[in-house]
C-alpha cells in the first residue's frame, strides 16, 4: 500500500524520535527499521530522511557526531536527546488522540472490505 | 561494467551542482548509497542493478536537493550573498583600472593638443575599452577562483586555492588603488594645473555620459538574463 506524501512526511518526526529511543542509531538503519516495523509497507524515497534528521538535530531534539563505523567508513550517528524525549511524549500522545479518535468514528461503520 | 567509484562521483557532481545540500550531507548520502548497494548485492543483484536500485530509493537529485535547501536555507542564502560579492569586488576593481586608464588616455590626448568634446570622447572610448577588456579578463579568473571557494560542494576547502585568489585579488585591488590616487597626481604634474582643471571639465561630460550608458548596458543585461526568458526557451 502507498501511503500519501503527507502522511508520511507528518509522521516521520514521531517515527525517527521513536527509533532513536531504542538507541543512537544512523540514517541507513533507521530506513531499515521503518520498513521492518511496517512489514515492509511503509516506503519512504530514502533521500527525505536526511533533511528531517537534519532539522530535529537544529532543533537540539536530537544529536550528531561523526564516527568511523566498523565498514571503515565514516557515518553520522544520532541521538535522542532529552528535549527529543519530551517531543516524543507530546508527539505520542497527540498520534494516539488522533488515532483513537479514528478509530472510535470508525467503530459503528460496517465493515468497508 | 558499471564502476561504482565513478557512478557515485557522478552522483555527488549532479548533487553538488544544485544549490542546497553541504559537502558534509553528501557524504552521509553517500554512505547510504554504499551500505544500500552492499546489501542490495547480498541479495544477489549485479553491482549495475544494485546501483540503480539505491539511487532510484535515495530520489531524484533534484528534488533532494530542494528537500535540503528548506533546512539549510542559511547555507544557501550565504552562498548567493558570496557571488554577489564576486560580481561587486569585480565591478569596483575593473572601475579602478577603467579610471585609471581613461584618465592616463586623456592626459596623453590634452598633452598632444585635443581639447574639449574631443577629451569627452576620448574618457569615455578609453574607459568602455579598459572596462569591457577588465572584465572579460578578470571575471573568468574570479568566476573560476570563487566556484573552488563554495560554502558546498567542494569536499575540502582547498586553502592553497583560496590563498591564491585572495592575493590575486588584493593585488589587483591595490594596483587599482594606487592608478585612481597616483594617475591624477602625474597628470597634474604632466600637464599643470590649468589645463588639468580643463581636463577635467571634459571628463566631466564623458563621467555623465558613462554613469547614463552603465546602468542601461546592465539593465538590459539583466533583462537578457532573466529566468522566465530562459524557461520559456526551455533551458
Amino acid at each position: 500500500m502507498s501511503i500519501p506524501k503527507d502522511l508520511v512526511a507528518a509522521s516521520a518526526t514521531p517515527l525517527v524520535l521513536s527509533i532513536l529511543s531504542r538507541g543512537e542509531s544512523y540514517g541507513y538503519a533507521i530506513i531499515k527499521r521503518v520498513r521492518e516495523l511496517s512489514g515492509g509497507q511503509m516506503q519512504w524515497t530514502d533521500g527525505m530522511l536526511y533533511p528531517v534528521l537534519h532539522r530535529l538535530e537544529r532543533q537540539g531534539l536530537i544529536q550528531a557526531r561523526w564516527r568511523v563505523s566498523e565498514t571503515g567508513r565514516k557515518r553520522k550517528y544520532y541521538r535522542l536527546q532529552n528535549n527529543g524525549a519530551e517531543a516524543l511524549k507530546k508527539q505520542r500522545s497527540e498520534w494516539m488522540l488522533v488515532f483513537s479518535t479514528l478509530k472510535t468514528s470508525w467503530e459503528d461503520l460496517p465493515c468497508l472490505t | 561494467m558499471l564502476d561504482l567509484n565513478e557512478a557515485i562521483g557522478n552522483w555527488r557532481a549532479g548533487l553538488s551542482e544544485q544549490e542546497g545540500c553541504r559537502a558534509t550531507d553528501i557524504d552521509e548520502m553517500e554512505g547510504h548509497l554504499r551500505d544500500e548497494v552492499e546489501q542490495l548485492r547480498a541479495t544477489n543483484l549485479s553491482e549495475e542493478e544494485a546501483w540503480l536500485v539505491a539511487a532510484h530509493r535515495l530520489g531524484d537529485s533534484a528534488w533532494v536537493a530542494r528537500e535540503f535547501a528548506k533546512v539549510n536555507e542559511g547555507a544557501v542564502w550565504r552562498n548567493r550573498l558570496f557571488w554577489m560579492g564576486v560580481a561587486l569586488l569585480a565591478y569596483f576593481l575593473t572601475d579602478y583600472l577603467a579610471r585609471a586608464a581613461s584618465l592616463a588616455c586623456v592626459t596623453l590626448a590634452a598633452l598632444g593638443g585635443l581639447e574639449g568634446l574631443g577629451l569627452s570622447v576620448v574618457s569615455v572610448t578609453a574607459k568602455l575599452l579598459t572596462f569591457g577588456a577588465a572584465l572579460f579578463l578578470l571575471a573568468p579568473g574570479l568566476l573560476r577562483g570563487g566556484y573552488g571557494m563554495r560554502f558546498y560542494g567542494a569536499t575540502a576547502r582547498p586553502w592553497g586555492r583560496i590563498l591564491l585568489v585572495g592575493a590575486i585579488v588584493a593585488l589587483f585591488w591595490a594596483a587599482g588603488f594606487v592608478c585612481v590616487y597616483i594617475t591624477p597626481l602625474l597628470a597634474v604634474r604632466a600637464v599643470g594645473l590649468q589645463k588639468y582643471a580643463q581636463m577635467s571639465g571634459s571628463a566631466a561630460y564623458a563621467a555623465l555620459v558613462w554613469s547614463a550608458l552603465l546602468p542601461l548596458v546592465v539593465a538590459g543585461l539583466v533583462i537578457y538574463l532573466h529566468p522566465t526568458r530562459w524557461e520559456e526557451a526551455g533551458e
